[in-house]
């Protein structure tokens, strides 16, 4: 799945970075790296998404950045979960790939600049 | 005499020796087969998913696809595992594009051949991939599958044809679907949860021609899909002449759906001989209890059965007629040693939570 999106958004002119896993995506978040608009899947291996959630918003460089979910997830306590720890969007799979990067671009011209990063 | 048996000592040793060092090299042997089988179908699986997926991700997108060879029979079993993954995340207009996509190339032709004279993971495949693709021609070999032994590809099986029609799907499979016990509960219940409706009504149509047996399945896959069947039926599983297995399945459908209307017909089973319908009764009532019950219910925190006596007394807990003095007080006044064990944990425990 991450293939497709970074395929998708590539296309859409972004420049995409890809982490395959909780561990790298937290690594990437605590080393000062940078990027605009986070997409985050809440079931990844060894941290999962809630935990990255936690850990993006208490990242001074990350805390203000917007952050989509997208997962097969789909209980109303997970959806609370996620918007609780502060993300900006919550998409379910199976999701629309076009519905996805029109939430995206409503996400980038606000903040007007073009580096995602999706998990 | 003793060189003969210590020579032949010395030649058996050797013998088992040798056989081992040959056993252990076969083994060395097809392990070393084994993984280069394995490294080789992987590597191949990444050639082809490497040059496939931005096809397929361009589908997704609206492309018009420039297929780069022609298609053999593997070729075509992998790209249906990879669309397979794929259709369980896509939706809308993307997932049509896909599965159209996947029909022009000849993927469904290779699924109904192999769904007929394929291998158990060839029709397993197969079976899946007709399902997602609503291929409706693939209905009677699906129908031969479910009658298998096999629990997985037979589930499957099923699953897929209820997603080519769903109620044609309930009808033709309700005796299996009730009848087979080895297919797992929690795995019927997932793929019965996008036909509930249709599910309850073939359930309440064909209710009496269900033996009890069947009709102690279809209670329990009620109570796992959140179906609650009519008034009268209810009324009637709840007669107490039925069986301790039926009443227990009905009991636990109200316990959920908690309904008051069913109150004085559960407190009857109170007096069943049947130690596990009345632990089940007390259980059920718990969520309806009325503050006319606190009688019946310390009546039955005398009960025989330690289980039936816990549920007595937590329903007096949660009632809030009693309160907790008025637990205390009943505990005290308890003669019975079982009795005023099962309320003075509910006392402690409430008294903790506050």
């Amino acid at each position: 799945m991450a293939y497709l999106l970074k395929f998708m958004l590539e296309r859409e002119g972004y420049e995409v970075v890809q982490l395959l896993d909780g561990m790298i995506a937290k690594d990437f978040f605590l080393k000062d790296k940078a990027c605009d608009l986070i997409i985050l899947d809440l079931m990844l291996p060894y941290v999962d998404g809630f935990e990255l959630l936690q850990i993006i918003r208490a990242t001074p460089k990350f805390m203000n950045k917007p952050v989509i979910v997208l997962t097969a997830k789909e209980q109303e306590a997970d959806v609370l979960r996620a918007f609780t720890l502060g993300c900006d969007d919550y998409v379910k799979k199976p999701f629309s790939p076009g519905e996805l990067i029109a939430r995206v671009n409503r996400l980038m011209a606000k903040l007007n600049t073009s580096t995602i990063l999706p998990s | 005499m003793d060189n003969f048996a210590s020579s032949n000592v010395l030649w058996i040793a050797v013998i088992v020796s040798m056989l081992t060092a040959a056993l252990t090299l076969i083994l060395i042997v097809f392990i070393c087969l084994f993984r280069w089988i394995f490294n080789a179908e992987r590597q191949s699986y990444e050639i082809f998913s490497n040059q496939w997926f931005p096809i397929l991700a361009g589908v997704i997108m609206g492309e018009t696809p420039k297929i780069p060879k022609e298609l053999n029979q593997t070729d075509k079993l992998i790209l249906l595992r990879l669309w397979n993954y794929w259709h369980q995340s896509i939706a809308g207009d993307a997932s049509g594009r896909l599965k159209k996509f996947i029909s022009e190339i000849g993927c469904n032709a290779v699924a109904l051949n192999l769904i007929q004279k394929g291998n158990r993971a060839q029709k397993l495949l197969s079976s899946i991939s007709l399902g997602n693709l609503n291929d409706s021609s693939a209905w009677e070999h699906l129908k031969l599958l479910v009658e298998t032994d096999d629990q997985i590809v037979s589930l499957h099986a099923a699953r897929a044809m209820l997603q080519l029609n769903s109620e044609r799907a309930i009808n033709e499979l309700m005796p299996m679907i009730l009848g087979r016990a080895k297919w797992d509960m929690s795995v019927l219940t997932h793929i019965l949860k996008q036909s509930r409706a249709i599910f309850e009504n073939e359930i309440i149509k064909g209710w009496v021609t269900f033996d009890e047996v069947q009709q102690i399945r279809a209670l329990k896959l009620c109570v796992s899909l959140d179906l609650y069947l009519t008034e009268e039926m209810l009324r009637q599983l709840l007669q107490i002449n039925h069986g301790a297995p039926l009443l227990n399945a009905t009991l636990k459908l109200l316990e959920r759906l908690q309904n008051p209307a069913y109150r004085l017909q559960i407190i009857q089973l109170f007096d069943h001989p049947s130690s596990s319908v009345r632990a089940q009764a007390v259980r059920a009532h718990s969520a309806i209890a009325d503050p006319r019950d606190i009688e019946i219910l310390v009546e039955m925190l005398y009960d025989n059965d330690s289980l039936t006596r816990n549920y007595a007394a937590l329903t007096l807990s949660q009632s809030s007629s009693l309160g907790i003095q008025g637990l205390r007080s009943l505990k005290e006044a308890l003669e019975d040693p079982r009795a005023y064990q099962a309320v003075a944990v509910m006392c402690m425990r409430l008294e903790l939570s506050t």
